[in-house]
């Protein structure tokens, strides 16, 4: 591993993006992060298309996906996701308001990494964020792609 | 007269004067002549100028530059002017004119050199008053001897008149052809036998559709009407029949119907008439096609409503028929009406009293009356079975001498009616009563009875006893005394059956006894049949109640299922909601503790401390009913659940709660139970939770958990010394959101126990608890041994 890679955030609501954001900062890894704000932006940054067009085709280290979205929600961004080639390796978690069974297991189902309730408490949120951070940013090495 | 000279010539000279005299004379002869010619030509010129001076005809003569020189009389009488003021004036000048005549003719005379005319009336002259009428003028050039024209004269006549007859000629024609066109007869005017058309009326043209170009003689008429050869043949020998007849005798033909071929294919039925007048031939068609086919209709139609009418004569009587049968039908239903009636009532009506039926209700009356004709048979003994109002139910063997005689008698039936009145009164059970009646014959009756109950009369009569000697001469009486026939009366008098005493009591007595048991069969039999009749009804009855709570449970348990449904549903959207606003207060408040914490005054952090209590209380409270409609949508996952190691995993978990506390556990051996592990423990950590947190106010927290084994369920109880509950609000316990205690005092959201109600009934068991202020409280669930689908279901 040679240099950090980014956090993508793909979060509709912009407090729980700044939360989001306040949590990274405190274990210095807010400036790997990357937000977008719904499902589309997701697969568009992804695919270096609309607004992401000419970006370096580098796949972010992980993709913090919320349930709940505009326009396509994150169920349907990891639908898409796991039937693309290039990006079905992409390593996903699922973020949601409450841990509800039917998304749950639909979202394994469908090949979730993860999937993390929101912790209605800050430290609680701190430990998890910061958990995925190191798991997913600094720990977990990608297969490699041809 | 020349002189002649005498001497020269003497000889001569007197024979050339006798000569020059004869010539002379001859002149003068000659010169008479020519006067007398003259003046007869004068007198015929005078003559000739009288005859056009006093013409009718006016006469003018104008010169070339059109003065005139000369008019006659005429003339001047139509102008008005004397022929002094007309001559040297222009012609129109003396008629008032502003200008000559368009067409003059006396112009075009001089103009042309030859005779010219022209009818001058006021519609071709625009310049002339209306009141100037018309004149037909002609007028012819006059030439010197060179032969050059020096004027013209002018003949013209008035022709107002002959114009006005002329127009109303023309009018009175146009209206007559107007009216020929309009009428609706077809017009053929025609000359002579040919019958040449010289006229077609519009009706004829619009009738067949043939102009009179098309049709120009009968010849060419007829073969487009009547294309058919023979038919035509037929038509032509009567017609022309006909005609002849009535040219030659100058009248009218007789009507003759035809069936004509229009232009267009079509066929009309003609009737035509024909007259001659003169030389002119009038053949009138008139139009019967519509007015036969209507007389066609007329007929169809009146064939049609004959029949009808036919039929409604018929149906008619069917209906009289049919309904004088429902009128005895009806009669007949309601006669027997009353009597089904009451025997249906007697067999189906439960709460109708038996004994207040007639015998006839109750027994069968055509057994009753077969079995006493076989008696009857057998003894010779007239019977009869009767009730108590006297109705005879059957009967067999009456006498001769009572039917033929004394019933129909209205004096002797009295008789009998008050015989048999007599007869039936005061007959004690058991006993037989013999009587002889009015008409002085002998009758018995003994009472029949329906168990304890009286319900008729057997009768057996008409008899004589042996031994008896009848009265002969009684009954030869009785005969005369009621007109009765006496030899047939007295021949049915012997016809009368003899019996011993013995004989007829014994008689008697059986008859009264068989239809007892009769009547009493009939009796039980309808007894029975009333209460299958009960037993049945109540067996429905109670089918139908069973049904209707089967009904109702099943509609309870849908209506409830739907609530529960919606309140669950409600609880996630709310709980899940409600959660990202909650961990944004929680996260900024964190952060500004965080980062902020020593700029800010004391109160901002006691402030900042209490948010986040509230916070973390409402974030229990989410979890608590996110907790609460997940059990009310999740399927029980059935498995045998160990009780003991349930309820030491709960007190593992609570491990938080009880540190630093003196708790003493005494926990039973527990059973195994078939049910959901994780909703179990749910159970017991709330339960376990509770006790843990009601007893907080003892020094030595005593908690109790144990089992007792009921009849077909396990009862499980948690007890504790806590501060317990007043009984009257042991209803509110296990409701949603209710709490016994301030939150001030003991914590908590209201859910944890509405939570365990929840699944225990789930698991088919049911919760209650007791309690004391002060004292403690006990919880109790049970679930029963083994019927986990019973207890799924509610």
């Amino acid at each position: 591993m040679n240099s950090l890679k980014t956090i993508l955030l793909a979060e509709d609501n912009h407090k729980d993006v700044e939360l989001t954001i306040e949590a990274l900062t405190e274990y210095n890894l807010a400036n790997q992060l990357v937000v977008v704000n719904d499902g589309v932006e997701v697969l568009e940054y992804l695919r270096c298309e609309g607004k992401f067009k000419g970006r370096s085709n580098d796949l972010p280290a992980v993709l913090l996906l919320d349930i709940k979205m505009p326009r396509m929600n994150g169920i349907e961004v990891l639908e898409a996701i796991r039937s693309d080639d290039r990006l079905k390796a992409l390593p996903v978690v699922m973020l949601t308001s409450s841990r509800e069974e039917p998304d749950l297991k639909k979202c394994y189902s469908m090949g979730a990494n993860a999937y993390v309730v929101k912790p209605v408490d800050f430290k609680d949120f701190l430990k998890a964020v910061k958990h995925l951070g190191f798991f997913w940013v600094m720990l977990n090495e990608l297969p490699r792609l041809d | 007269m020349d002189r002649i000279p005498d001497s020269d010539c003497n000889h001569n000279t007197k024979s050339e004067l006798h000569r020059e005299n004869e010539l002379l004379k001859a002149r003068i002869a000659e010169l008479e002549a020519s006067n007398q010619q003259i003046l007869a030509q004068d007198e015929q010129l005078h003559l000739q100028a009288q005859i056009i001076d006093n013409s009718p005809i006016i006469a003018a003569y104008h010169d070339k530059d059109l003065n005139m020189v000369w008019a006659n009389k005429a003339y001047q009488k139509a102008t008005g002017l004397s022929l002094e003021e007309i001559r040297g004036r222009k012609c129109y000048q003396v008629w008032n004119l502003s200008q000559p005549c368009r067409g003059c003719p006396v112009i075009r005379a001089m103009e042309t050199g030859t005779s010219a005319s022209h009818e001058l009336t006021p519609d071709n002259q625009d310049h002339w008053p209306k009141n100037q009428g018309c004149w037909l003028s002609q007028a012819s050039p006059v030439r010197d001897s060179q032969g050059a024209i020096i004027g013209a004269i002018e003949f013209a006549t008035e022709t107002t008149e002959r114009r006005q007859s002329e127009r109303v000629l023309q009018e009175s024609e146009a209206k007559f052809r107007s009216v020929v066109d309009s009428i609706p007869v077809a017009i053929y005017l025609s000359t002579g036998v040919d019958q040449v058309s010289e006229y077609v009326n519009q009706t004829m043209v619009k009738l067949f559709g043939y102009t009179q170009k098309e049709i120009p003689s009968v010849a060419e008429w007829w073969p487009l009407a009547y294309p058919d050869p023979d038919y035509r043949k037929q038509l032509s020998e009567e017609w022309n029949q006909k005609v002849a007849r009535a040219i030659a005798t100058q009248t009218t033909t007789e009507p003759m119907e035809t069936v004509v071929t229009c232009k267009d294919g079509s066929q009309k039925i003609i009737l035509w008439d024909f007259i001659t007048l003169g030389d002119r031939n009038y053949a009138f068609g008139l139009n019967l096609t519509e007015l036969k086919h209507s007389e066609e209709e007329l007929r169809a139609a009146n064939q049609q409503l004959r029949a009808t009418e036919q039929q409604l004569r018929a149906s008619n009587q069917q209906l009289k028929a049919s309904n004088q049968q429902l009128r005895s039908k009806e009669a007949e239903l309601r006669e027997s009406e009353a009597g089904v009636r009451n025997k249906l009532r007697s067999l189906v009506d439960p709460d109708c009293d038996i004994s207040n039926f007639e015998l006839s209700d109750i027994i069968d009356n055509e057994i009753l009356q077969s079995m006493l004709q076989g008696f009857c048979r057998i003894t010779g003994m007239a019977a009869a079975v009767v009730d108590l109002s006297g109705k005879i139910l059957a009967g067999f063997g009456w006498q001769d001498i009572c039917t033929r005689f004394h019933r129909c008698n209205p004096d002797t039936l009295k008789n009998c009616i008050d015989s048999d009145t007599i007869l039936t009164q005061g007959v004690l059970p058991g006993t037989i009563k013999c009587y002889k009646c009015k008409n002085n014959l002998w009758d018995m009756v003994t009472p029949l009875m329906a168990g304890e109950r009286h319900v008729g009369n057997v009768f057996f009569g008409q008899f004589f006893f042996e031994g008896e000697e009848p009265d002969l001469e009684l009954f030869r009486t009785q005969a005369r005394q009621y007109g009765f026939d006496e030899t047939e009366y007295m021949k049915a008098f012997a016809r009368v059956q003899y019996f011993k005493r013995e004989t007829a009591e014994e008689g008697l007595r059986f008859l009264a006894q068989l239809t007892s048991i009769i009547t009493m069969l009939s009796y039980s039999a309808i007894k029975q049949a009333r209460m299958l009749a009960t037993q049945k009804r109540l067996g429905e009855e109670l089918k139908t109640l069973n049904s209707e709570l089967d009904l109702k449970v099943i509609q309870r348990t849908a209506m409830l299922e739907a609530s529960n449904k919606d309140l669950d549903a409600f609880c996630y959207s709310v709980s899940h909601d409600l959660r990202a606003p909650l961990r944004h207060i929680n996260g900024y408040v964190e952060l500004l503790n965080n980062r902020f914490r020593e700029s800010l005054p004391e109160k901002a952090c006691h402030y900042l401390s209490e948010i986040n209590d509230s916070a973390q209380q409402m974030g229990d409270l989410i979890d608590d009913l996110l907790q609460f409609s997940r059990n009310g949508r999740q399927e029980l996952r059935k498995c045998e659940v160990d009780m003991n190691v349930a309820v030491q995993e709960a007190i593992e978990k609570l491990k938080t709660d009880t540190e630093g506390r003196i708790i003493s556990w005494t926990v039973a051996d527990l059973p195994r139970v078939p049910g959901d592990y994780s909703l179990l423990q749910q159970v017991w950590i709330n339960l376990l939770e509770n006790a843990v947190k009601y007893s907080q106010p003892r020094d030595e927290a005593k908690i109790e958990v144990g089992c007792t084994r009921k009849a077909d369920t396990w009862e499980f109880f948690v007890r504790d010394n806590g501060v317990g509950f007043d009984m009257q609000f042991v209803h509110k316990l296990f409701g949603v959101f209710q709490r016994l205690h301030s939150h001030s005092k003991f914590e908590g959201t209201g859910i944890g126990l509405a939570n365990v109600q929840r699944i225990i009934n789930k698991h088919g068991g049911h919760v209650r608890a007791e309690g004391k202020p002060d004292v403690g409280a006990i919880f109790y669930f049970t679930i029963p041994l083994s019927c986990f689908d019973e207890g799924g279901k509610s």
